[in-house]
């Protein structure tokens, strides 16, 4: 493990255009520094920046003003090709467990795969495997209609990890699961941690905060903060 | 990860195969596309059909037809030539026949159906003329006719039947006898013929002595020769008291010429027709590639947020418009097929020939090059009416595309 931190955030900003084109500050001047093989819950309250944030360290997004460099990549002059880039060796898993419909869950979850240019029998076998993994592995042919939203959610870990990421992200991942289900995804992000990978988890809920190995409190200030 | 990874071809080998099986993922999208892009494609496809399959039977009549062909003209129109005119030309360096032959209309029947008669002197019937049953007309005698094979059904009749007077003449009229019919699967210009000899043409038409045209055959490489000396010849019949006539000669490559043109014309038409179909299309695709946009627009932010670029997302898309394409061209050829076969081509039958009879097999001919340079304008219309939502759905930030 290198000791230099996986992603370095520098007074990140980002601010949205309203409708009535008053402009809303999202995430304000943060400091952030998430070290490799870290175990990172960012909580608060709806509102306070979360997804915002998650959404700056998977470059999905883009800090209007500050820095936010991932594995040494500053993503903010970064090209749309050098962000694709960066996306690919991050996993991300998303609040509402995404999926393409009427596309057999392997190939959900080994659809990252196909820009690649890996061929279809290795996809299915890697998208075979990963939901074994999630305890889906007797589904991988089934469509996604017919899954429940803790399924879903476990589809998107397997899916998150299809690129063999080191760095994972989680936003509100159980937000919208039962207590069974959340503890199901829960025990699959800790599994995925002790693998060595880093792992930053949005959430508000206290079984996922017990689970971190740190906690970045955004509060409605933003104030600046390290893990 | 990169293991299994392979080169850029086999790259857009998959990209190219996510969008073909993209295409099942908006069923109505897809549906609504392929429609537009057959719907587009039929009519201009079946127009080519025909007008080539008119063409090609044009082509081979005219194959078979004479060296020369030569007419009268009056004040610049078309008249009748006197028979005597054949030896003439018969005398001319090169020439080896001339055959008279007389083509007029005539209504026969209760309902008054045109026919075309044609008639020609005794074995001088068209080389490779085969009847369906019975035997060519002969002169001198009762009058006698060969019919059409459409025509013979319109009149319920066949080779043995009488049919009665059918024209007015000044020597009177004459019970017909019907000695053969030609084939069903004979070329279109003879479903409605009659076919009898010179002697009763002329009379069926009251113009004793008197032919429409010269079929002129000459000696190989005379073309030209024998073309010159006719227009050379003094005017037929100087002492009419109409005037003079004067010849119009046609060699067989100007017929050839010719003939195709008014095909050609109703084919550019046509053509018109298709482009404006497919400035149509346009907003019609856009239309339905609006069909579950917002779906689409968040299945591409997805795809970009699980590392699809936006260069791999249009690939993509150029797959699955590829496949519409090529799939409605495809149905739209089908179609066409069994629009010309089975249907006759009903309703655009008549833009080409007039007085197309539905019980005729109209000749087409589909071409592969046809329905290809169809599919290319179609592809065009396709990407053109996509290219807005694709570039949306691609070049929204990933984080916005998927709200």
């Amino acid at each position: 493990m290198s000791a230099a931190p996986h992603v370095v955030v520098r007074a990140a900003t980002r601010t949205h255009r309203a409708p009535g084109g008053r402009v809303v500050t999202a995430l304000a001047a943060l400091d952030l520094d998430v070290p490799r093989g870290a175990f990172l819950a960012v909580a608060g309250a709806s509102g306070c920046g979360k997804t915002t944030l998650l959404a700056l360290l998977g470059a999905l997004d883009r800090p209007t003003q500050g820095s936010v460099r991932i594995d040494g990549v500053e993503t903010r002059d970064a090209s749309d090709a050098a962000l694709v880039r960066v996306r690919r060796r991050v996993g991300f898993v998303f609040q509402h467990a995404p999926v393409l419909r009427g596309v057999p869950l392997w190939e959900n979850v080994a659809y990252p795969l196909v820009p690649l240019g890996v061929p279809a029998r290795t996809r299915r076998a890697r998208g075979a495997e990963l939901l074994a993994r999630v305890g889906l592995g007797d589904r991988a042919d089934d469509a996604p209609e017919g899954l429940s939203g803790g399924e879903l959610q476990r589809v998107g870990v397997a899916r998150a990890l299809v690129g063999d990421p080191a760095l994972v992200l989680a936003d509100e991942p159980t937000s919208q699961l039962d207590a069974d289900a959340a503890g199901a995804v829960l025990e699959l992000l800790r599994g995925i941690h002790a693998e060595g990978r880093t792992i930053v988890v949005a959430s508000h809920q206290p079984e996922v905060l017990g689970v971190a190995g740190s906690v970045l409190r955004l509060g409605a200030a933003t104030p600046a903060a390290t893990a | 990860m990169s293991d299994g990874a392979r080169g850029p071809l086999a790259r857009l080998a998959a990209l190219a195969w996510s969008g073909v099986a993209a295409a099942r993922l908006a069923p109505l999208r897809s549906l609504v596309t392929v429609a537009c892009v057959a719907a587009g494609l039929v009519p201009y496809l079946a127009a080519l059909g025909i007008s080539r399959g008119l063409r090609d039977d044009a082509e081979a009549a005219l194959a078979a037809a004479a060296d020369l062909h030569v007419t009268g003209l009056r004040f610049g129109r078309f008249a009748p030539l006197p028979r005597a005119v054949c030896a003439e030309i018969e005398a001319l360096p090169g020439v080896l026949s001339a055959t008279p032959r007389v083509v007029g209309e005539l209504s026969v029947g209760d309902d008054g159906l045109p026919v075309v008669v044609i008639g020609l002197p005794d074995g001088a019937a068209p080389a490779g003329l085969a009847l369906a049953r019975g035997r060519l007309p002969r002169s001198g005698g009762p009058l006698e006719l060969v019919l059409g094979a459409a025509l013979a059904e319109r009149l319920h009749t066949d080779v043995g039947a009488y049919l009665p007077p059918f024209y007015h003449a000044s020597t009177g009229e004459r019970v017909a006898q019907v000695v053969g019919v030609l084939p069903a699967d004979a070329p279109l210009w003879s479903a409605h013929v009659v076919l009898t000899s010179l002697d009763a043409a002329c009379e069926m038409f009251d113009q004793r002595g008197l032919v429409t045209d010269v079929l002129v055959r000459v000696r190989p490489g005379y073309e030209s020769e024998a073309k010159a000396a006719l227009v050379r010849l003094p005017p037929p019949a100087p002492d009419d008291p109409h005037g003079p006539l004067r010849l119009r000669v046609v060699t067989r490559p100007e017929l050839l010429a010719y003939l195709p043109r008014g095909v050609l014309a109703k084919e550019g038409a046509f053509g018109v027709h298709f482009l404006l179909a497919f400035a149509l299309g346009i907003p019609l695709v856009l239309v339905a590639s609006g069909l579950g946009l917002a779906e689409r627009r968040r299945d591409a932010g997805l795809l970009r947020a699980l590392g699809w670029g936006a260069d791999d997302l249009l690939v993509r898309n150029l797959a699955e418009s590829t496949l519409l394409c090529v799939a409605g061209a495809a149905i739209a050829l089908l179609v066409a097929h069994v629009w010309l076969g089975l249907c006759g081509g009903a309703g655009i039958a008549r833009v080409f020939v007039a007085d197309a009879d539905p019980s005729v097999a109209l000749p087409y001919r589909l071409e592969p090059e046809a329905a290809l340079v169809g599919c290319a304008v179609a592809f065009a219309v396709v990407m053109t009416g996509t290219l807005w939502s694709s570039w949306r759905a691609v070049s929204a930030p990933p984080r916005e595309a998927m709200r």
